[in-house]
């Protein structure tokens, strides 16, 4: 059984098909490249299993229980967790509640619980902070965890960002474009990280990106869309030397 | 950047002190006294690294000594002043002393000790009837302030309309206690015995508070999926609707208002008869329960916003996409946010409608509503010690402008600049107040604070209170 399986999605924005018919299946551990031309629905299908839309046709099933339906917050508690595109920190916030506030769907405690502060409150606000500081430990951001997003690098941001989509224990962790805007030396740090949370951790990882270098070091298999539909799908070898993906990405040259 | 701060206020505190003396408020014996307090202040900020030691002990003992000094002087501060003083003064070292061993309770230590001491001012008519309800109206006007900072600052909607709830909440609590304490056309006879008041009166501020917060959950599902100017209008729209629905319910006097309350707070003094006692305390009872209020409401928002929970608000202020899809379950925190600030705001209001006496629909205008939002910008968006500052220098300053307009009159009449026909009068208020909101939005956009707490700025008042 896959630990996500997408069916069929089809997602229709007005009378555009942003994404048609795609299917995708990722077992456990698996690490998992999504590529493809700028509008080619790869953010739409992230946004889709993510829960903050609902696709038009076709199913989404992540631990073989159906998402349809559900809110962006529930599938997160589910186990799924993601970066943005463009880094969506909350940056008047510090790196430190950044992670805390990411723990907000697992709160058991609600209103009251914090207006009396419960003992439930103590013991939950001290946990998180507990697994805050040590996700940011371990991704050696500790040092920025007092420090306001909006004040930090763009590489670092990036890495608070995957901070912030690690500390709740995900079963799969999807990358939007981790590598976008980074310099040379950022980028090979970042495939050191990504190789060395998908080795550390018990996870699954899906990765939108398009720069080859990161692709191709990474990813076991890649799934290439163009217009919403795949349009090649194999190992980075197969796929850089598939003439449909060529012909995606440099154009039609017959014309 | 520079930090301006300490040079502002001790500019603002030595001009205090001349117009004082220059407007002929503080004879030669009060300046003696200003200028101690004023040196003992000015060394706090500007005596380096001996003032860190010791300038605590030196502004409490200028301050001893200078009302010690007054009080010799002719009586000039009478003893109750001295006793009060000197109690906060003490309070003050004790926790300065001992503070650290037990930190969560220095603040509730602190603020029984002002309680006591504006109660017992109060009692021994040291502080007059007029001083009193102009603390009344700053301690109702932080309520205020604080909970629409939680929704406005905190969560960055933009409600306009905050006197709606405040006037459910004013009209509730008032119908109720009226109805159970008070005699009234509307009711008769009071269905209780008076002297239970007193104890009557909480229940009925949190019904008026369960209702203004029913109010916040109808505002909060349009807000669901609407945001920003849209929004603000809906708001505007509750407000109105609220306010013409009392003015046309003829029974609880319609446009006219709701009294009775008077009576109520009066009954409060009859609670020893519950207990068998004929005495009475003569306490300043609404004084008491504002200031409760008060500090209920602030502690309350505190924690809220300080938890990991109400921080999800301010997720959905920085960045509501990223709050909804990575784990904030947005439609809810609209509502908890919504909710929280709205039943505070009817809080607000029943203290108001009791401090008063009566209620009247006109009184929850969009003037009102203005007037919170004011504080909230002067104070600062996202700031509650910002809220009450600003609350407190609202409050005085509305009250100044009663004093400075005929000033400003006289001085424009001096220099021929207005005909002689014309007098400036206190319908200028609403121009100036208005105009003070334009400069702030001019020089200091984010407001006196900012989104920092008063803590940020000064550290070393962590010793007294937390507000993070
Ligand atoms: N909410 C929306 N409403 C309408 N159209 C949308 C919406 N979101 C995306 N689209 C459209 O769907 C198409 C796919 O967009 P998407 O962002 O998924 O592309 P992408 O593959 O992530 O591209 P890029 O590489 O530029 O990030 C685009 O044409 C886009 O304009
Ligand atoms: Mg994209």
């Amino acid at each position: 059984m896959a630990l996500l399986d997408v069916k069929d999605v089809t997602q229709q924005f007005g009378g555009l098909r942003a994404v048609s018919s795609f299917s995708v299946a990722l077992e456990e551990r698996e690490l998992v490249g999504l590529i493809g031309p700028n509008g080619a629905g790869k953010t739409t299908i992230f946004n889709l299993v993510s829960g903050f839309y609902q696709p038009t046709m076709g199913t989404i099933r992540f631990k073989d229980q159906p998402t349809a339906g559900l809110k962006p917050n529930h599938v997160t508690t589910l186990g799924v967790s993601r970066t943005f595109q463009n880094i969506r920190l909350w940056n008047d916030m510090t790196v430190l509640d950044n992670i805390r506030v990411a723990h907000h769907s697992q709160l058991s405690y609600g209103f009251f619980g914090c207006s009396f502060r419960s003992a439930r409150y103590r013991d939950q606000e001290k946990d998180i902070t507990a697994n805050a500081m040590k996700t940011l430990e371990a991704l050696d951001l500790d040092q920025y965890a007092d420090e306001f997003p909006k004040n930090l690098p763009y590489g670092t941001r990036r890495k608070v960002e995957i901070a912030r989509a690690l500390s709740i224990h995900p079963r799969l962790l999807m990358l939007d474009e981790p590598a976008a805007g980074l310099n040379t030396a950022d980028l090979t740090g970042l495939i050191d990280l990504i190789g060395w949370i998908h080795k550390e951790f018990p996870i699954t990882i899906w990765m939108i990106e398009h720069q080859m270098q990161v692709v191709m070091s990474l990813c076991q298999r890649i799934q290439v869309i163009d217009f919403g539909a795949t349009i090649a799908e194999g190992t980075p070898t197969e796929i850089q030397n598939n003439p449909a993906v060529i012909k995606a990405y440099l154009g039609d040259d017959t014309i | 950047m520079k930090n301006y701060t300490k040079p502002i206020l001790a500019a603002g505190l030595w001009a205090m002190i001349a117009w004082l003396f220059l407007s002929g408020r503080a004879d030669g014996y009060w300046l003696v006294a200003l200028i101690l307090w004023g040196g003992g202040a000015t060394f706090a900020f500007y005596g380096g690294e001996r003032a860190r030691e010791y300038g605590f002990w030196v502004v409490l003992g200028t301050l001893s000594v200078g009302a010690w000094w007054l009080f010799f002087q002719d009586r000039r501060m009478d003893s109750d002043w001295i006793l009060c003083i000197h109690l906060l003064l003490g309070a003050m070292g004790l926790v300065r002393l001992f503070g650290r061993a037990a930190p969560a309770w220095n603040a509730p230590f602190l603020l029984a000790v002002l309680l006591f001491c504006l109660v017992w001012l109060s009692y021994q008519e040291s502080i007059n009837v007029y001083f009193q309800s102009v603390l009344m109206f700053t301690g109702i006007n932080i309520i205020m302030a604080t909970s629409l900072n939680l929704v406005n600052g905190y969560m960055g909607e933009f409600n306009c309309g905050h006197a709606g709830p405040m006037a459910v909440g004013a009209y509730v609590s008032s119908l109720m206690t009226v109805a159970l304490f008070g005699k009234s056309q509307v009711f008769g006879d009071p269905s209780l015995s008076p002297a239970l008041a007193l104890f009557g009166f909480p229940f009925c501020l949190l019904v008026g508070m369960a209702a203004a917060a029913f109010i916040g959950f109808l505002i909060s599902i349009p807000s669901f999926k609407t945001r920003g100017d849209y929004l603000a209008i809906i708001t505007i729209a509750v407000s109105y609707i609220i306010k013409s629905t009392i003015e046309n319910m003829n029974v609880i006097g319609g446009a006219r208002g709701f009294m009775g309350m008077g009576q109520v707070t009066q009954a409060m003094d009859k609670a020893p008869q519950v207990f068998g006692l004929k005495t009475s305390w003569d306490l300043p009872w609404m004084m008491i329960w504002v200031f409760l209020g008060t500090v209920f409401s602030v502690w309350l928002l505190r924690r809220f916003v300080t938890s990991t929970y109400g921080k999800g608000i301010i997720a959905i202020c920085q960045d509501e996409i990223a709050a909804e899809i990575m784990s904030v379950n947005t439609n809810r925190m609209k509502i908890a946010a919504f909710m929280l600030s709205s039943g505070l705001a009817g809080l607000a209001g029943g203290l108001l409608a009791h401090a008063i006496g009566y209620v009247n629909p006109s009184t929850f205008n969009i003037l009102k509503s203005t007037e919170a939002l004011l504080m909230v910008y002067l104070g600062g968006m996202g700031s509650l010690s910002g809220s009450v500052i600003a609350a407190v220098l609202f409050t005085v300053l509305v009250d100044a402008l009663r004093f400075i307009i005929p000033i400003l009159n006289s001085a424009l009449h001096w220099a021929h600049l207005i005909p002689s026909s014309y007098e400036v009068s206190q319908v200028w208020k609403w121009v100036l107040i208005p105009l003070l909101l334009v400069v702030i939005m001019r020089w200091r956009p984010e407001g006196l604070m900012g989104n920092r707490e008063l803590t940020d700025y000064f550290p070393g008042l962590r010793d007294y209170f937390r507000f993070k």
